[in-house]
Parts: structure tokens; sequence; C-alpha cells
């Protein structure tokens, strides 16, 4: 079942996600009613199977930065996974809405499909670079395949593009030949970010990106997000358990427990004033 | 206990076994049923790879048990078969085949005419001589998968090719021409069939490979060891992968100063040759097509006189 | 009687023998006509099965080879076994100088390189371009054709010219197509007198594959012609001949050919990948192989490994063919069989503790609370 349009906005959403759920294991009746915020666990008391994400509803607005924030265990990974179609949730649906008007309804996608639209309009960003490079590929190389799979197949086209993309992350362009595996953590999650960026996507997907960097690295990505989405105007999902990433990226939030959200809504009104005793917590402590 | 099990064993002298009487062909109808079946589901599926239970045969894996397992599947009385390895004839792997073929199907005669055959088996070489719509090419696969060069699963490479994510292998041709300038697969160059699968076209030369663009030939593709058959049907699209700006080359046969080698035997300058080195001075070079060559040379000499 | 008897392993083993030589002597066979086979007829009719048992024993000794096969009741790896273990404690009287592969008189040279090339290709003795159908005739062998095969080929074949086999790497050599051989290579390891260490020299990877056993050599090489590490490689050039054995003069230090021996050997080529240095022009990669006696397969795989281990060691190993542990380890076949067979040993001492384990890591497991459920449909 699909949400009505927001009676706020003519333009429909981007994504439209609806009662999303992966339970890993048997699973059973009770998995639902057992796990949760109220529970305070993810396992099952019945059939002790994990329930990831539980009837997560969302939408994301064309150029639009949303946020889901969590700790480890809350889910947000494993909903990016389920979005970026690496995973088959257990129950939901989703819509995607392409620029050209085109519905694509994700959870039924085969697999061709799916490749497809994660080549063509999609883009992800690991916290890990090794999830998201290629290492006995070139940085360009890396680069030249999300192009390839995009259908460019001019060799000058995609060094020019390569190059283009490089310098606006900020990677010189002389080690555009070389093997990330001799970049710095900060180079390589910007080669990621070029690497996502490639084929023009519409929908971003950051997992976690600037966990385990340095402060300043970190501050210099989150500037080169920020300043990309101002260029691109690509619509973003941005997931972090850190508040400050959060509270500088993001113009609408969730934040996510046990699978479930229990807070949504615009980003600096959770931050001023949380209601959900949880999110009261995770802001009070934040530095 | 242990004598009691011995003395069950048979205990008569070996036996002068009967003589056994082969199949027309030499497999049995279970398996060319099998194989003609593989192959109308190829040429269906331009470029896809049939899998099939190939069986074994008194010939070698490696040594064209695929291409042969085609053939004899294929041949009735009246066909007309020649085979090649290499572009020759005289090849000893092509005369063995040829012989086998000959001996298990009584009726069927083998050449080594071009022009009159109806059935090609070849390994490694598509013939100069234009190909004609009532011929079929069988060609003799040691590989069937061009993705065996970025991924070594057979799992994961299937999947690739139902999803058409041939990515790895356009990333290392891109790779190639960033650290070499030129691409360095040689033989077996990737092709695309059909606007779908990515095929394996054999080892044959990149010479060869324009050949099966829009062949009026059916081209039949065999691997006996690895269990696979695919096709290309007639008129088909073949394009090797290429950027759109980098053009696919074939093997040059130049000098230092780029003149053209022409064949020492018949004197062609526009088919593939064999380098052959000398034990004193440059190598020499002549047609690998032999029926080519000679009917050149013949030509050449009759138009001499 | 409450007890099981603990005694009697030697009688045990006693028992294991005479039935083992009872089966070794046909107690199958009701022929009576049936004679003991000789040394001889194993060594001379079955070479080929001789020569895999020199090259994987690592000796070479026809004799020693064929009395191993009979003593194995044709078990190669029980034979190779046998003389390998003959092998280990024989005095060592020295060391040859390397043995030059091109001084070989070969029975047998190919390439696949080249359709020709100076020397010829010489097919000589191979099955490869044979049909393999059974000959029934070779039931009841005529003992006549037996002898006269012999004598008719000698008397067919024309008396050999001398003829020089310029090796094919030195002609790609020449071009530069090769890299040159190393000109101080470090003095070859023993691998029978120094333990291996890894990452393993290449003399070290190169003699333990000699002796090799052939079927775990053609597995790994396998693997690797088919794709877990991409070799791309064709046989430059397979030789099958005898090789001079030179010994210094005890007096006069020159060195003097003491008896030859037969050798298969192979080079393969490999196509140049991003291996190749930086800025220096591409070149091909080289594989060497070498054993005793003609197997050809063991040779072709040794080469095709070679090459893979040292594409290993230039850029690490992404496959197990290019692991020198993994190679090195797991392909001789005493070690191997040894432990494999090993297992067959009594070991309930140990899993006498393996079951107190488990009884008690069960003991402590809860029971499940609940009956499990259906999985969910998505």
């Amino acid at each position: 079942m699909i949400a009505p349009l927001d009676p706020g906005t003519r333009i429909p959403p981007i994504l439209e996600l609806t009662n999303a759920t992966r339970i890993h294991g048997p699973g059973c009746p009770r998995c639902l009613t057992t796990t949760g915020d109220s529970h305070g666990t993810n396992t099952c008391a019945a059939c002790g199977s994990v329930v990831a994400v539980a009837e997560v509803s969302l939408r994301l607005h064309r150029g639009e930065i949303l946020g889901i924030m969590g700790e480890s265990g809350s889910g947000k990974s494993s909903l990016i996974r389920l979005l970026h179609l690496d995973d088959r949730p257990t129950a939901g649906s989703a819509l995607f809405r392409d620029h050209d008007g085109g519905e694509h309804d994700l959870f039924t996608l085969d697999g061709a499909r799916a490749r497809w639209l994660r080549n063509h309009r999609f883009g992800m960003v690991h916290q890990h670079p090794h999830l998201g490079l290629n290492f006995r590929v070139s940085a360009g190389g890396n680069i030249a395949e999300r192009l390839l799979m995009g259908g460019c197949f001019s060799y000058s086209r995609i060094r020019a593009r390569a190059t283009e993309l490089l310098t606006q992350v900020e990677i010189p362009r002389q080690r555009m030949d070389d093997s990330p595996s001799g970049f710095s953590g900060g180079m390589q999650q910007r080669l990621q970010i070029a690497r996502a960026l490639a084929p023009e996507p519409e929908l971003l997907f950051l997992d976690e990106v600037t966990t385990g960097l340095d402060l300043s690295v970190q501050a210099r990505i989150l500037d080169l997000i920020l300043s990309l989405q101002g260029q691109l105007g690509v619509a973003m999902i941005v997931v972090t358990h850190d508040l400050g990433v959060i509270r500088l990226l993001a113009d609408r939030a969730i934040v996510m427990r046990h699978g479930r959200i229990v807070e949504a809504g615009i980003t600096d009104q959770i931050l001023e004033d949380p209601q959900h005793p949880y999110t009261q917590q995770l802001v009070s402590s934040a530095l | 206990m242990i004598a009691a099990a011995i003395t069950r064993v048979a205990t008569a002298p070996v036996p002068l076994l009967p003589r056994p009487t082969h199949h027309f062909g030499f497999l049995d109808d279970f398996a060319k049923k099998e194989i003609r079946r593989a192959v109308l589901k190829a040429i269906c599926l331009p470029g896809h790879q049939v899998p099939y239970s190939s069986r074994e045969m008194p010939i070698a894996r490696g040594f064209g048990t695929g291409g042969l397992q085609l053939t004899l599947s294929l041949i009735g009385a009246g066909d007309v078969v020649k085979v090649i390895d290499q572009g020759s004839d005289e090849s000893v792997n092509a005369v063995n085949l040829r012989d086998f073929i000959g001996k298990v199907a009584p009726g069927v005669t083998t050449t080594t005419a071009t022009a009159e055959a109806s059935i090609i088996q070849s390994r490694h070489r598509i013939p100069e001589l234009p190909l004609r719509e009532n011929q079929i090419l069988i060609l003799q696969v040691p590989y069937p998968c061009p993705l065996m060069i970025v991924e070594p699963s057979e799992r994961v490479r299937r999947r690739m090719h139902a999803e058409v994510d041939y990515a790895r292998l356009w990333v290392k041709l891109y790779e190639d021409l960033v650290r070499f300038q030129e691409i360095s697969i040689s033989n077996r160059y990737p092709a695309r069939v059909h606007g779908r699968y990515v095929m394996d076209p054999s080892p044959i030369p990149r010479w060869d490979l324009p050949k099966m663009h829009q062949s009026k030939a059916l081209i039949l593709l065999g691997a006996g060891r690895e269990k696979k058959i695919y096709a290309v049907p007639p008129y088909t699209e073949v394009e090797p992968l290429q950027f759109d700006d980098i053009p696919f080359q074939v093997e040059r046969f130049q000098t230092a100063d780029g003149r053209r080698i022409p064949c020492v035997r018949c004197g062609a300058n526009d088919s593939f040759l064999d380098e052959i080195p000398q034990a004193a001075g440059p190598a020499i070079h002549q047609c690998s097509d032999l029926d080519w060559c000679l009917a050149r040379a013949a030509a050449t000499a009759g138009a001499q006189r | 009687m409450g007890y099981i008897a603990i005694r009697g392993g030697e009688r045990a083993i006693a028992a294991s023998e005479s039935i083992l030589e009872a089966l070794r002597c046909g107690i199958f066979q009701a022929d009576p006509q049936s004679e003991p086979l000789t040394v001889t007829a194993i060594r001379d009719q079955l070479h080929l099965l001789t020569d895999r048992i020199c090259s994987e024993g690592g000796l070479y000794h026809p004799d020693l080879a064929a009395l191993a096969a009979k003593q194995a009741a044709g078990d190669t790896l029980e034979a190779s076994f046998i003389l390998r273990a003959y092998r280990a404690t024989r005095p060592r009287l020295g060391e040859t100088t390397p043995l030059d592969g091109a001084a070989m008189r070969p029975l047998r040279r190919i390439s696949a390189a080249f359709k020709d090339l100076p020397g010829g290709q010489i097919l000589g003795p191979t099955t490869d371009y044979l049909q393999r159908l059974f000959r029934y005739e070779l039931l009841d062998e005529d003992p006549d054709s037996f002898h006269r095969a012999g004598a008719r080929w000698f008397a067919d074949t024309p008396a050999a010219q001398a003829e020089s086999f310029p090796k094919v790497v030195e002609l790609l050599r020449a071009e530069g197509l090769l890299p040159p051989p190393n000109a101080n290579p470090p003095a070859p390891v023993d691998i029978t007198r120094q333990p291996l260490t890894f990452p393993a020299p290449r003399s070290a990877a190169l003699a333990a594959m000699a002796r090799g056993e052939t079927g775990s050599l053609l597995a790994i090489a396998y693997s690797a012609m088919r794709g877990w590490g991409y070799l791309h490689p064709t046989v430059a050039e397979l030789r099958y001949g005898f090789i001079p054995v030179m010994w210094p003069h005890p007096l006069t230090g020159e060195p003097m050919e003491i008896g030859e021996i037969a050798v298969t050997e192979c080079e393969i080529i490999t196509m140049y990948d991003r291996g190749a240095e930086e800025g220096a022009r591409p070149v091909f990669g080289l594989g060497y192989g070498a054993c005793f006696g003609h197997n050809e397969v063991k040779a072709i795989s040794i080469a095709m490994l070679d090459r893979s281990l040292q594409n290993g060691r230039n850029h690490g190993a992404t496959v197990p063919a290019e692991d020198d542990e993994f190679v090195l380890l797991h392909v001789d076949g005493v070690d191997a069989m040894g432990f494999c067979s090993h297992y067959k040993m009594p070991h309930y001492v140990t899993f006498q503790s393996d079951l107190d384990r488990l009884r008690a890591t069960r003991a402590a497991a809860q029971a499940p609370q609940a009956p499990q459920a259906k999985e969910a449909t998505p």
C-alpha cells in the first residue's frame, strides 16, 4: 500500500517506503509483537529470530537529504541494504520514481532490473572502502566501471568524466591510474563518492561514511557532500550514529531503535525538542 | 570370513569379449537427441551457453570432443565433412578427427575443400573463403565463457550473464588501455551476440571475428570438457567489445617499416599467416588456411600460363 | 567374558601380511598357468608406470621402481613411497653439474607456439592423436608379433641424422620477448637436506614439484588453467628424451658422461600482464617443468605451476595455484598419502575426549522453549 501524496507538495516523492520488514530466521506470528522499543530487544522471544527492521515507512523528496540516526542494532544499515536492493525484505513495498516519470516497484524487481537501477539511478558509499571499491583496479577504473555500466563506452569520455569527478572530490588527477590501496582513508572515501556520483544518480546512499576517520578528514568530507548536494541536487539518505553529521547534512531525520522508527521530523525540531526518551538521551549526551 | 568373500569372486580366465558394434556416428541416440536439443536451444538464445552432459569420447578432452560431439550428432549419409586445426587439414589433430569421423559414419565423405563441405569442424580458425547458407561451421571451444578472465566461479558467471553484468570485463579492457595503450586480449576476443550475451568466440584470432558478424552459415560452438554448447545463428549481429572511440584491430603482418608481408607460397596479402622461424635469417610467413592457400597458388599459376 | 581383548597386535599384522601376499599372488584367479610377473616385464611393458614411480620416488632407478610396482601390486603411492624410503638414507657420492636440457637426445620434441621450427616437430611416442578404443587383440597377444614390433620399428626407421634443436625460448629471448635468464642464479636448494620454508625459493619449489604426485599437481594446475589465477599459457616446447649425466673425472676434473637418464621437459610461455615492471616494455612470462621418465602431464603441470607461483611471488597470491604453501605442501604423494592413511589408525583416545566434550556441552545447553514456527513468507 502506497501512502497518499503529501498534501503539502505537488511533486511526488522520489522514494516511498511502506511497512518494510526484515526478519532473519524462521519467523513467527509473535516476532513483531515481542520485539521493539517497549521490549527493548530485536530478538523474538518465541522463535529466536532477529527482527532487523520492522514496519518502517518513510518518504524522500527529490533533492532532499534524509538522515537515519541510530546506534548499532538499530536496523539503519539493514534498512539501507533493503533500499539499495542488496537484500530482500520479509514484507513491505517500495516505490522509486524516476526523473522521466517511470515508477519502479523496487522489491519486485528481478536481478537484471535491480542491477540496472543500481547502475543508473542509485549510488552507494560504504563505511568500509573495501565494500565499495575494487582494489585490484585503478582509481580511474573504479569510476570507469560505473560509467561503463551506465552505458558510456567512449574511452575519452570516460577519462574526461573520471578526471572531472576526481577533481570534484579533490583527488589529484595524477592519482587516477593508481590503485586505491595506496590512498589514505579519507581519499578512499572521496573516491567512493566520485564512483557513486559517476552515472549522475538520483539517489545516493551514504552509510556511516565518516565513521573511523580523523575529525578534520570527516569535516572535509561532510563539506564535500554538502557542496556536491548543492551543485547536483541529488537526493540522499545518510545513515549515521553521529548527531553532528545529522545536524550538518540532513533536512529531515528519523531515529531508529530495535528496528523501528521512534522519532521522525525536521532535523532542527528533533534536535531542539526531542520527544522520545531515547532521542532525548542521544541529544543530551552529544557533545 | 575373508576366504568366503574371496571365493565368491569370478574364477574364470579372462574371457574373449564380444566386440561391440557402434552406432552410426559413434554416439547413441540418447546422446544425439540431447545434443540436438541443446543446439536448438542455443540457436534460440544466440550466444547463451547451454549446458549438456558431454560424453567421454575416444579422443581426449581438450582435443575437440565438444566439436566432435556436435559433428557426430548432426551428420548423416550424404554430408561432406572438412576438419581443420589452425587452418590446416594436415595438422595431426585434424587428421585424427577426420579419420575417426570417416570410420564411424559410413556414407559420410570427407574433404579438404572448404567450398565442398556441408559441415566444417575447426579448431582456432574460420576459413578465409566466405561460407554459404547451407554450410555449418563447428568450432572447438576450450573455454566457453568470456568472463573466465575476470571470475573463476561458474556460479557467479552464470548470474553475471543473466543480469547482463559485464562490468568487470569492460573494466579489464579499460585498465589494459590505461596500462598498455592496447587491449591485451589476443584470441578469444569477447563479442556481443544479437545485442545480448557476450560470448567467447573460441580461440580464433581477432582476424576471424568479423567473419562471425552476419555470417550466412550457422556457427555452432562446442566445449566438451566444460560441457557447454552455444551458437551464432545465421545473419546475426556479432560485435567485438570495443570502446566507441578506439576501434577493434585485427592482427597485423608487417615488416618493421610497415609493409604487409605476403604469403611465401601463394603471395596473398589478405589472409592470416603462420610465422615460421628459420635456422638462419628472418622467419617466413605462409597462409594458415591451407586449402585457401593452395587454391590461390593454383589460380596464380593458372593465370600465369 | 566381560572385557575386550587387548592383545594380539602382532598376530593381526602377521595375518594381514599373509593375506596381502596371497592377494598379490593372484588368489582371485584360478588359472594355474599364471606365472609371477617379472620385474623386467613391468619395467619394459609398463614403462610409464615405472617412470611415474621413479619420478614420484625421487630416484632414477627403473629396476627398483619396477620392483616397487610389483611389490605394491600396482599402487603408485605405495610404490613411490617404497622407493623414496630406500633413497632417503643412501650415501651421497656428490653432485653433478646442472644437466643441460639443450643436450637432450630427444625422442619427442614439439612446440605449440609455432607451426614449424628449426629441428622440426618430432611427434615421437604419444597417445595424443590416437583414438582411445580398446585393442581387443591384446587380450590374447600373439608373442611373435609382440617380439617383432620392436625389431620392425628399428628396421623401418632410418638412421637418425644429428640434428640441432635450438630452444624456442632462446628464439623469443633473442627478440627480447622473454627476459634473459638470471646471470647469477643462487645455489639450488636441496630439499632433501634443508627444510622447506616460505616464501620458497624457485629452485626449492621446482624440486618439490619434480617429485610431486602427478594427480595432485595436475589438479592444482588444472585449476590455474581454468581461471583460478588466469594463465593464458602456450607450450613453447615439450621434449622427452635422454639427457647425459656429467660427472667430473676423478683425476683430470673434466666433465665426463657417466650415463644418461630419461627426462620430460616443458617450457610454457604466458601472456604479459600488468605484473610487468612500470615503464619497462611488457614481456612474456616463462614457466619451466621437468621430471624423470616420460610423464608429459606432470612436466606441463609443473611448468604451469612454476609460472603461477612466480606470479604469486610477484604480486601476491590471489588463488590456490599462486600460493606456494598451498601448492608445495599438498603435492607430495608420500606425505599426503601417509597422513590420509593415518586416520585409519586407532583414534579412540582422542575420540573419547571428543565424546566427553559433546556430552558436557549438550548437558549445559538450554532446551528450546516453544515449538518452531514455519518461516514467514515475504
